[in-house]
Parts: structure tokens; C-alpha cells; sequence
């Protein structure tokens, strides 16, 4: 952790709620739009955010400062939006590791996904559909595939978020990326 | 061709949009967070009790810092316990 984040860390713990503040100002941001990206709900962030930053002052008291703050943060952003989608009953429990799950193409067979660059399909257009298609994919791939597509966070950050190995998070991408094409060569089939 | 469809989902999967907090976000949980009471200099004495109190705290501590296998922790929890068990006495 860098000299101001710590002296940052402690002024909050002391009380200071100027500190508190610019904390919560350094992070929002990023903690609105990890929740947004895993809920997918705008409606939600707002009420998510403070929740998050509210268990990030309970819990900042035990800190290991060794961490990397705003790791720990997006860790507990990711948390209460996946405790939010369970409650909701839209979170499928499945287990995080790359092993037995319902990919079943060859891994090296190559999937044409319909988003052919020089189709007719206009950027818009194509954005809805890969919308749609993301939605509906399992939440272990989607998590980590829409957590990957934030500028800002990189593939140990989103290890450390979902605890899993570095590996799994780029299996889980790679396969993820994988079903989402499969999904749009379905849907962008030509009709005959 | 597949390199370029690959290509073009990654560049539609890219989304730059990032939430912006209404104004004066950031004040009215630094407000809800010192009034819950966590943060205060209270809560860090507090804190410092549970830690010295904690002998599992204390050992992998010291486990950690002198790099001590499994005897030299066993060694370290019975000397924390007598010490314990002297200062209560």
C-alpha cells in the first residue's frame, strides 16, 4: 500500500471524515461500475455503492495493509452484488474452477460469431446483440467477462476479487468469449 | 478472418461507461460511517485489544517473521500461553 493511501487508511480510522470522504470519492466510481457490470441493473448501483462503502468502514479496521486497497474494495463491491443477485434469485451457485462445465465445442475449433467486421450489421446493432447474448450466459463466465471489459481492472484484480487462481480467470474468459460466440453465430444466422 | 472476429467482439465487449455518483455521495456515507460508530479512535483501542488478545494473531506472526515450521509455533503457542496463564495469576 503507497505513504497515502496508509496515511489515508488512518485518518479514517481515526475518525476523520473528510478522510472518509475522499476515500469514498477515490473509489466510487469504480465500485458503482463493478456493481453495475455484475448486476447489470443502473437502478441498483446507488443503494450497492453505499452498501459496499459501509462495509468497507466496518471492515477497515482489519485491513492488511500488505493488500492493495482498491483490490479489497472491488472485492467487497463484487460481494455485495453477487449477495444483491442472490437475494434477487438471479444468481446461479456454480463452482468457480474451470473443470466440468457445459462448454462443449472443441476448444480449438474456430466459432464464427456472425460479427463478421464487414457485415452488415451496424456497431449499434451488434452491441445490443452481444448485450443480450452476455446476459444469458452462465454467471461464472459473465462475471468475469464483463468484470475484464472495465478499463482499469486487470486479470490478478479480478483473481483476487472472485478467489480464484489467475489461470481459472483466463480459462473462464476464454470460454466464456468462446459460448458468447456460439451464441451470436445462433442469432445472427441468416434466415432462409 | 477468425483473428478479426475476435477482434471485433473484444472491441464490442469494451465498455468505457462508468458510473458517476450523485452529488454528494461521498459525504453522506462518510457521515453514515462515522455515525454507525465503526470508525472513531474508540473502536481503534478496541481493535488493539482483540489483537493482543489473540493468540493466533501473535503466532503466525511471529511464525511469519522468523519463518518457524510447525515445533517452533507449538514452541511460541506454549510459551503465549504461560505468559497468559502468569499475567492472569
Amino acid at each position: 500500500m503507497h505513504r497515502d493511501e496508509r496515511d489515508l487508511v488512518e485518518s479514517c480510522l481515526a475518525g476523520n471524515q473528510d478522510a472518509c470522504a475522499a476515500l469514498v470519492d477515490q473509489y466510487a466510481r469504480m465500485v458503482g461500475t463493478v456493481i453495475w457490470r455484475a448486476t447489470g441493473d443502473a437502478g441498483v448501483i446507488e443503494d450497492l455503492a453505499q452498501e459496499t462503502f459501509l462495509r468497507v468502514f466496518k471492515a477497515l479496521p482489519y485491513f492488511d495493509a500488505r493488500a492493495k486497497l482498491s483490490t479489497w474494495i472491488y472485492t467487497i463491491a463484487h460481494r455485495v452484488a453477487i449477495d444483491h443477485l442472490r437475494t434477487a434469485g438471479r444468481w446461479r451457485e456454480e463452482p468457480l474452477d474451470a473443470d466440468g462445465d457445459d462448454v462443449r465445442s472443441s476448444a480449438t475449433e474456430p466459432v464464427d460469431s456472425g460479427l463478421d467486421p464487414e457485415a452488415a450489421l451496424s456497431r449499434d446493432e451488434a452491441a445490443r446483440l452481444v448485450r443480450a447474448a452476455l446476459a444469458e450466459l452462465p454467471d461464472k463466465y459473465r462475471v468475469p467477462l464483463v468484470y475484464a471489459s472495465i478499463d482499469g481492472i486487470d486479470y490478478p484484480t479480478i483473481a483476487a476479487m472472485l478467489n480464484v487462481p489467475i489461470g481459472t480467470v483466463k480459462t473462464l474468459i476464454f470460454r466464456a468469449k468462446r459460448l458468447l460466440r456460439e451464441r451470436l453465430a445462433t442469432r445472427t444466422r441468416p434466415v432462409r | 478472418m477468425n483473428d478479426q472476429h475476435s477482434a471485433r467482439l473484444d472491441d464490442l465487449l469494451k465498455d468505457a461507461s462508468v458510473w458517476e455518483p450523485p452529488h454528494g455521495f461521498a459525504q453522506r456515507i462518510a457521515t453514515l460511517a462515522i455515525a454507525s460508530g465503526g470508525l472513531s479512535p474508540v473502536s481503534n483501542r478496541r481493535r488493539a485489544v482483540d489483537i493482543l488478545a489473540s493468540p493466533i494473531v501473535w503466532m503466525e506472526g511471529l511464525a511469519a517473521g522468523f519463518k518457524l515450521g510447525l515445533e517452533g509455533r507449538l514452541w511460541v503457542a506454549r510459551q503465549y500461553w504461560a505468559l497468559l496463564g502468569q499475567w492472569r495469576a
